[in-house]
């Protein structure tokens, strides 16, 4: 394998801009219509731990959102390491990313797993205390795919 | 990649070169090490704050010794939320400059046998801002040689 060429094969979505969060937000609402796979990674910087899960919706607007199983994750608690840890599989409760600065958080969501109609996700944060942190979403697995991909977040 | 997508933890690898910071001085990341994989694709996220200019460096250590900057592709997005990438465009070694909307984001595409002989390793770095802007850096690599689910270091 050549490598994934991330700009042309797989799409974006910039769920949380990076900046210091101080309060519960959910992320921008992205659509898996066409899309078989989401990688969402959040990459903290300093501050406190905070949790983060997933949830499905049936629309952009985030309508009858509800929180999103099964999914799988993996996470490098120590700072400025990059070897992350098994996947494990997440609950409902989400999952919580340490106070290390540096540390990474990564969900892997199958479109197959989504619920019927409900094919938008969105990532909800409960941080209470301030946290510098970012999250975007990589989407791949398209069904019409081309070096420039269509929005999925409209 | 298949059909079924591109799980990035396990058929990747995933370096923070720079975790969510105010950026407020000359900034260069992480050095990672190209050695067992074929090709990188580094994320340069912005938040709030000013302009910035990314350039791409090769060297011959992890400590950045001999870093000599190089040309790369790149697409970008300027707009602020958006999600749609522009068409890859290389750039000179002088870099790209980031917009000063907030959230927009540039990917850079890097084949590791672009490499010049003897330069393994590759960092980021940004000039002097002027003011305070928010950035984050991931790098994802793929094509790996040795690949497993939990993939080893690239940084030591």
């Amino acid at each position: 394998m050549s490598g994934i060429n991330i700009s042309e094969q797989c799409h974006y979505v910039n769920l949380f801009e990076p900046d210091a969060y101080s309060s519960a937000a959910s992320s921008e609402v992205f659509s898996m219509e066409n899309w078989s796979h989401a990688t969402i990674i959040v990459h903290k910087g300093a501050g406190s731990a905070c949790t983060f899960r997933l949830e499905e919706c049936t629309a952009f607007a985030g309508t009858g959102h509800r929180t999103f199983l099964p999914y799988t994750y993996t996470a490098e608690s120590t700072a400025l390491g990059d070897t992350l840890s098994a996947a494990a599989a997440g609950t409902t409760a989400g999952v919580a990313i340490t106070t290390g600065d540096g540390s990474v958080l990564i969900f892997e969501v199958d479109a197959a797993a989504m619920s019927d109609g409900y094919q938008y996700m969105r990532v909800f944060h409960d941080a209470a205390t301030t946290t510098d942190w970012g999250a975007l979403a990589f989407l791949s697995g398209g069904r019409y795919q081309k070096s420039e991909g269509a929005t999925a977040i409209a | 990649m298949g059909r079924s997508g591109f799980n990035i933890a396990e058929q990747g690898h995933v370096v923070q070169m720079l975790a969510p910071l105010s950026v407020s001085a000359a900034t260069s990341s992480e050095v990672i090490s190209m050695e067992n994989w074929s090709h990188v694709s580094f994320i340069c996220m912005k938040g709030a704050g000013s302009s910035a200019t990314i350039q791409l460096e090769e060297c011959t250590s992890f400590a950045g010794a001999g870093a000599a900057t190089r040309i790369f592709s790149y697409a970008r997005e300027a707009t602020a939320a958006g999600d749609t990438l522009s068409a890859l465009t290389i750039a000179t070694t002088a870099g790209i400059a980031m917009t000063t909307a907030s959230g927009v984001l540039l990917v850079i595409e890097v084949d590791a046998d672009e490499l010049t002989d003897g330069y393994p390793y590759l960092r980021l770095k940004c000039a002097d801002p002027g003011t305070t802007h928010l950035g984050a850096w991931v790098a994802i690599l793929s094509g790996g040689r040795y690949q497993e689910d939990v993939t080893s270091t690239v940084i030591a």
